[in-house]
């Protein structure tokens, strides 16, 4: 409970929240197209993750500092405007520092402007609160976003690959589930894991109720 | 009124703002990634030309060992000259089942002969497709005859047949799993190669 400590019980309740009944790709199936494509390998399920969560937390201060300012007829727009501009400065720095995975994230970068995770949240969220608690709250659905892809990409890599980062970890005579490499395997992979985690959270639930 | 003027208000705020943070971002990272997408292509005609460097910078063995060659023309081609053997290496590009394929290609001093060839970029199905990018099946091509018949000027181009068929001195064998990429490179590779060696040969 160190950190409820440090952000107090509201903001704690927001990070409990974003990674538990309100988790982004579990419970509202947002982000889903990303976390297909960019699976397939832990260090691009790293960089995307890095990259969305910078641009939750950058969209956030920007919104929640505008809130008053932005008028509801352009509010989505605006959203829009302030995201992209946060994904080409993503894109751009990827391409410059991290040639490499740049290439392999390739167009899905472009696509974190489309991500429903960032809208949702500015629209949910971002647009009402104040920068703090905002920030807090991106912070904690990038979060959420990264390690489910981070899971999701260590078991397609695995498998795929029969590496993890690139280190091989099978057996030499392993031979590869190319269908882990590609998107079906993701969706195979996510079904099972908004299963496992949906039913975690009934039988939770079921107790708190008795 | 005031809705106007807070509209206004809103307007320079985030633009200028916005502007100011791409502006920045950007004076910071072209140069970086015109130098990546520049060493990245020295690598590529490097490889093809089967001069050996090092992983670090290509720079200067490319400027050591190379020659630049630009056509006249509406549309230059740039061509690379081996100060060594004499070989000539152009880029060459085209669709693959995915996306686009960008690679370079050397040829004999005759413009008769592969002598190497390098994948420089592609989005070929991962495990599948993509292994048209790897060395082995990339070595196969060195030595191959573009031309046939006795008429030594003109480029009939290269065939990837299916694996382990290749008989004929201008035939590859193909990737089991990736036929589709084999095929589109072959037709990459014989309609870029009939295009720019006659434009080599008209430039000299």
């Amino acid at each position: 409970m160190f950190l409820k400590k440090i952000l107090g019980p509201k903001k704690y309740k927001i990070v409990k929240k974003a990674l538990g009944i309100d988790h982004p790709v579990f419970s509202a199936c947002l982000g889903i197209c990303s976390a297909l494509a960019i699976s397939n390998k832990v260090s691009n399920a790293i960089a995307m993750g890095v990259g969305v969560t910078f641009v939750l937390v950058a969209t956030a201060i920007f919104v929640s500092a505008l809130r008053r300012l932005i008028p509801q007829r352009v509010r989505i727009i605006t959203y829009m405007i302030i995201i992209a501009s946060f994904v080409i400065i993503v894109d751009k720095t990827l391409q410059a520092f991290f040639p490499g995975i740049s290439e392999n994230v390739g167009p899905y970068v472009g696509l974190i402007i489309t991500n429903c995770i960032i809208m949702g949240r500015a629209e949910a969220f971002f647009i009402q609160n104040k920068i703090y608690p905002s920030v807090v709250d991106a912070f904690a659905n990038g979060l959420a976003y990264s390690y489910t892809l981070i899971a999701i990409a260590v078991v397609r890599e695995l498998l795929g690959f029969g590496t993890i980062l690139e280190i091989r970890i099978m057996p030499s005579g392993w031979e590869n589930w190319v269908v882990m490499s590609m998107a079906p395997g993701a969706f195979f992979l996510l079904g099972l894991a908004i299963w496992i985690s949906r039913a975690i959270q009934d039988a939770g639930s079921e107790t708190e109720g008795e | 009124m005031k809705s106007k003027i807070t509209m206004i208000l809103f307007v320079l705020i985030l633009g200028s703002s916005l502007t100011t943070a791409l502006v920045t971002v950007d004076s910071f990272t072209r140069e970086p990634i015109a130098r990546n997408k520049a060493k990245k292509l020295q690598k590529g005609i490097l490889s093809s030309l089967n001069i050996e460097y090092g992983e670090d910078d290509p720079n200067e063995i490319f400027s050591a060992n190379v020659e630049t060659i630009t056509t006249p023309g509406d549309k230059p081609k740039k061509f690379y000259r081996s100060k060594t053997s004499g070989d000539i290496a152009f880029e060459i590009s085209g669709t693959g089942v995915q996306g686009e394929i960008n690679a370079t290609i050397a040829l004999s001093p005759d413009l008769g002969q592969i002598r190497g060839i390098s994948i420089v970029g592609q989005k070929e199905t991962p495990g599948l497709g993509s292994r048209i990018g790897e060395a082995e099946f990339l070595n196969k091509f060195k030595d191959k005859n573009i031309t046939s018949g006795k008429d030594k000027n003109i480029t009939s181009g290269i065939a990837i047949v299916a694996s382990g068929k290749a008989a004929a001195d201008n035939e590859i064998d193909g990737i089991t799993g990736a036929t589709l990429s084999c095929n589109a490179l072959e037709e990459l590779i014989n309609s870029e190669l009939k295009k720019y060696v006659v434009m080599f040969r008209e430039s000299q």
